[in-house]
């Protein structure tokens, strides 16, 4: 883990790295999901997708979400993943509603959009307070309340 | 079928994406394709008020929320936009060890026999607006007041929270 | 009846005195001998209604309160009223106030004035407990509170290392005999499944208890009885007690507490006669011990460690009466020789008193023209313990050997005659040297009378001392009222006929003569005779000036080892075992928190990771579950 820096000093902006650009990513998002469809198709074979298809792609996406938690630093990112995790759950109930043909199942989805909704309100303003203070988003700049 | 492998195919990518992108609006950004994705997808599950829902609420409020506060903190500092890549294989090894166990956990869940059927057919307007609101008003009554609340709740601590100290 | 105001007053006494002592101040000498006062009336009352009953019905129970309950144990505190505790509840309560009135003088200037006085009250309530319990938990209670009475009163000048020693010396040598005792009262509880004396007692009689058991019972409380009135091998303590003022060598350990274990076998005569073997013990010991201590009290050179030797060979004299079924002598002589032993010890510390606190004989002398009060009750004091005709220790003893002879105890006869004649020559010695003859006081002593609030309870006591032996006269004299004390007593000890003869008077008195007659010769005169006889006894005399070396066996065998198996158990077990043990977990508690907080790192991540992970197995146990199920 990283030790406990002290308040970066913003750099020179000249400096600054924004990464692979847009179009780069757009590119190879596009190219993994090329291969996610052959392999789907593959998995479909022609017939209607099941339920444990809608499932399966919950839970994938919920991983892929858990895994950004663990190791995205930008707490706006991070933020951004938890999102993601919500969604992939909201997937899986909304499978379940239609397999059970009870609207119950959507009715949490819409719970659970509210709630996402309160919950990212309150955490951004939080992470805007912090930011104020320490002029920085990563989050392992916050660990104060340790041993 | 085909719409569920696309659009699954997306949301999938943009996932994996989002993962991998260091510049957070361009995540943000991929976000939003997922959420597009995500609606798409629950629209062939016959939700056709969550479709619109998602769209709006999710895609149309959240993450114009998220690009708000990126631009607020200032969408030119490094800090903000960028993450070093350091020290992050400890977090990789555990991460990935950690996923694989979920991931392998779920799927005992998939091989039931009635998940592999066919889905049944829906009686008319399961999923539509009207059907959502009569369930909302009459058996999920007091937690919809109960989000009113909370919503209530959450735009009052915001205020408190962003309030700027006065000089 | 008044029965339960004997031990209430001391009680009082003592509680008032210890509260409230400082206060009451120079009045506590009254206040304590007050207490025994009423104590005493009230005994007093109690016997004179008693005597009014007929002789089979004198035995009445005072029941008090019930104090545990154990299914079908019931503990009461009870005292019982009859023949034998009116006689030794008197005796406590009559020497007890004499006593208390000498002390009155002889403390006058100690700065814990009032502090005495509340040790000895508690002394004789405690005392009283003993003597008018009905079951052996109020007598043990008793028992046990004498001692530490005595603990408290021997090493009242506590700031002297040697008085502390002995007061410890003391109460560890008295506990080794109670211990026996206390195992002596769970066999017969075990036998009989009661504690109360009187039911034990028909439990006997009905043939309940099998002679092995009883015989057991029997010597497991004379080893109590062996330790606190000081017989072989327990009796090393009661010299070194003399270590406490005087008035507590007087009471304690002259007149009541020692007078404690002839009591218990008295007390418990229907069991020693059942056990008879046990009886033969009892004589067998209080014999070797008076004939023991009285050589040991030849060659004593403290004229307070005389008389505790002299104690305890008379004490020996008493068991060998309670041993041979003589109960009545026994009680007898333990009356008579309350008063003149008192007597004796509180002279010994009017002569101390007059000399400035000097107790060795070699430094008195001739103090028969300084002390002349003192020198007659002194003189009454040594006529009754020698056996002086018409004295009453002349008729105690007399009935004593005389029912040694009775029941056919030869070798105990014959140790006892011998006993009487070497008490008549210490006696003797002591007397000569301290008031006859030229002076050999130590620099700057004048020797004064004492005060007359010490001389009178003197006077009282010689005056018992001679007239005692009115209680009992023997049998073969045909007087009228003869028998008196063995026929009041006859309820509770069961009626004996001694078959005294005239032979056994002379023989007795023609020993103490002799004992006399010799000592006047070494000692009267002058002392080169003295050194004459020293130098021809050689190494005899040195083992017995030692006391045979008895305390220095003793303390390599015994309390060395001791010693050594504490230190070891205090240092190794205690210090390294167990609060290894206790620290040792303290420790590893200590650490292992120290290395459990670093869990807290504040990097939020990780806690994700511990998130993740958990909620994984928690997933795979409930998915697993599913599926076996």
């Amino acid at each position: 883990m990283a030790d406990p820096t002290p308040i970066p000093v913003s750099e020179d902006v000249s400096a600054a790295q924004p990464g692979p650009g847009l179009g780069r990513v757009l590119g190879i998002v596009a190219v993994f999901a090329t291969l996610v469809v052959i392999v789907m198709a593959i998995v479909l074979r022609g017939k209607q997708p099941r339920a444990a298809h809608y499932v399966g792609l919950s839970m994938l996406l919920f991983t892929v979400g858990a895994l950004g938690v663990l190791l995205r630093r930008n707490a706006l990112v991070l933020f951004m993943c938890v999102e993601l995790m919500l969604n992939a759950v909201n997937i899986a109930f909304v499978a379940f509603a239609r397999l059970n043909g009870v609207i119950g199942g959507q009715v949490i989805v819409l719970f659970v959009m509210i709630v996402a909704a309160a919950e990212v309100a309150v955490g951004l303003a939080i992470i805007v307070l912090i930011f104020r203070r320490r002029h920085s988003a990563n989050v392992d700049d916050l660990s104060v309340m340790r041993w | 079928m085909t719409l569920f492998v696309l659009f699954g195919a997306v949301a999938l990518g943009a996932a994996v994406g989002m993962l991998f992108q260091r510049n957070a609006v361009h995540a943000a950004l991929l976000l939003v394709v997922n959420l597009l994705s995500v609606a798409v997808l629950f629209l062939t599950l016959g939700a056709e008020f969550l479709f619109v829902a998602q769209i709006i609420v999710y895609a149309g409020a959240i993450v114009i929320l998220f690009l708000f506060v990126i631009m607020l903190l200032g969408v030119d500092r490094e800090e903000v936009l960028t993450e070093p890549r350091r020290f992050q294989t400890r977090q990789w090894v555990l991460g990935g060890i950690a996923g694989v166990i979920l991931l392998a956990a779920l799927a005992g869940t998939l091989g039931g026999a009635r998940m592999l059927q066919a889905l049944p057919g829906t009686p008319a307007g399961f999923g539509s607006a009207e059907s959502i609101g009569t369930s909302l008003f009459s058996t999920y009554l007091l937690p919809f007041e109960v989000t009113g609340l909370l919503l209530l709740v959450a735009t009052i601590g915001i205020l408190m929270l962003a309030k700027r100290e006065p000089r | 009846m008044l029965v339960w105001l004997i031990p209430a007053a001391p009680l009082a006494g003592a509680v008032v005195l210890l509260c409230a002592g400082r206060r009451v101040g120079k009045a506590a000498g009254a206040v304590a001998s007050a207490a025994v006062l009423v104590a005493f009336l009230a005994a007093a009352v109690s016997w004179l209604s008693a005597l009014r009953l007929p002789p089979g019905s004198r035995s009445i129970v005072v029941h008090l309160y019930q104090w545990a309950v154990f299914g079908p144990l019931h503990v009461g505190v009870d005292f019982r009223w009859d023949p034998l505790a009116a006689v030794m509840a008197m005796t406590v309560t009559g020497v007890g106030f004499l006593i208390h009135v000498y002390s009155t003088g002889y403390m006058s200037d100690d700065p814990r004035y009032p502090r005495f006085f509340a040790y000895l009250n508690l002394f004789v309530f405690s005392m009283l407990l003993l003597v008018l319990a009905d079951n052996f938990v109020i007598l043990f209670a008793g028992w046990e509170l004498v001692g530490v009475c005595s603990y408290l009163l021997i090493g009242f000048w506590f700031e002297r290392p040697s008085a502390a020693t002995a007061a410890k010396k003391a109460f560890i040598t008295t506990r080794i005999g109670d211990t026996g005792m206390l195992i002596g009262i769970f066999v017969l509880f075990g036998a009989t499944g009661s504690l109360s004396i009187p039911v034990i007692n028909r439990t006997i009689a009905e043939g309940g208890l099998t002679h092995g058991t009883a015989t057991l019972a029997a010597l497991l409380l004379f080893a109590g009885a062996v330790g606190k009135s000081a017989q072989i091998p327990l009796y090393v303590w009661l010299p070194d007690a003399m270590e406490g003022p005087t008035p507590v060598s007087a009471l304690i350990h002259a007149a009541t507490m020692v007078t404690a274990g002839v009591y218990l076998v008295v007390r418990l005569n229907v069991l020693y006669t059942f056990a008879s073997h046990a009886g033969t013990v009892v004589a067998g010991i209080g014999a070797a011990t008076a004939l023991y201590a009285a050589i040991l009290a030849m060659a004593e050179d403290d004229i307070k460690r005389v008389l505790a030797y002299s104690t305890i060979s008379q004490l020996g004299f008493m068991f060998i009466a309670a041993g041979v079924g003589a109960y009545g002598a026994a009680i007898f002589h333990l009356v008579t020789h309350a008063f003149f032993k008192a007597l004796l010890f509180l002279a010994a510390g009017s002569v101390m008193h007059g000399l400035g606190g000097e107790t060795a004989l070699d430094r008195m002398g001739g103090l028969r023209k300084a002390m002349p009060r003192t020198f007659a009750v002194t003189l009454v004091g040594w006529a009754a313990i020698t056996g002086v005709p018409l004295f009453s220790g002349f008729f105690s003893k007399d009935a004593i050997v005389a029912s040694a002879w009775s029941e056919g105890r030869v070798v105990i006869f014959v140790v006892a005659v011998v006993a009487a004649s070497l008490t008549a020559f210490y006696m003797t010695r002591m007397l000569v040297l301290t008031f006859f003859g030229v002076p050999r006081w130590s620099e700057g002593v004048h020797p004064h009378e004492s005060p007359s609030v010490m001389i009178l309870p003197m006077a009282v006591l010689a005056l018992f001392a001679v007239v005692a032996g009115g209680f009992d006269l023997p049998e073969y004299l045909h007087l009228r009222g003869s028998g008196r004390l063995s026929r009041f007593l006859a309820p509770v000890i069961g009626t004996t006929h001694e078959k005294g003869a005239i032979g056994i008077v002379l023989l007795l008195t023609a020993a103490a003569a002799g004992g006399v007659l010799v000592a006047w010769w070494i000692y009267g005169v002058d002392l080169s005779r003295r050194q004459a006889v020293r130098r021809r006894l050689g190494p005899v005399n040195t083992l017995v000036r030692h006391k045979f070396f008895v305390d220095e066996i003793y303390a390599t065998a015994i309390v060395a080892p001791v010693r050594l198996g504490a230190s070891f158990f205090a240092g190794v077990v205690d210090r390294r075992v167990i609060d290894g043990a206790v620290n040792g977990a303290a420790t590893l508690v200590a650490r292992a928190s120290g290395s459990w907080r670093r869990v807290q790192s504040g990097f939020v991540r990780n806690y994700a990771v511990g998130l993740l992970g958990g909620a994984a197995v928690l997933v795979a146990y409930f998915v697993l579950r599913a599926g076996r199920g």
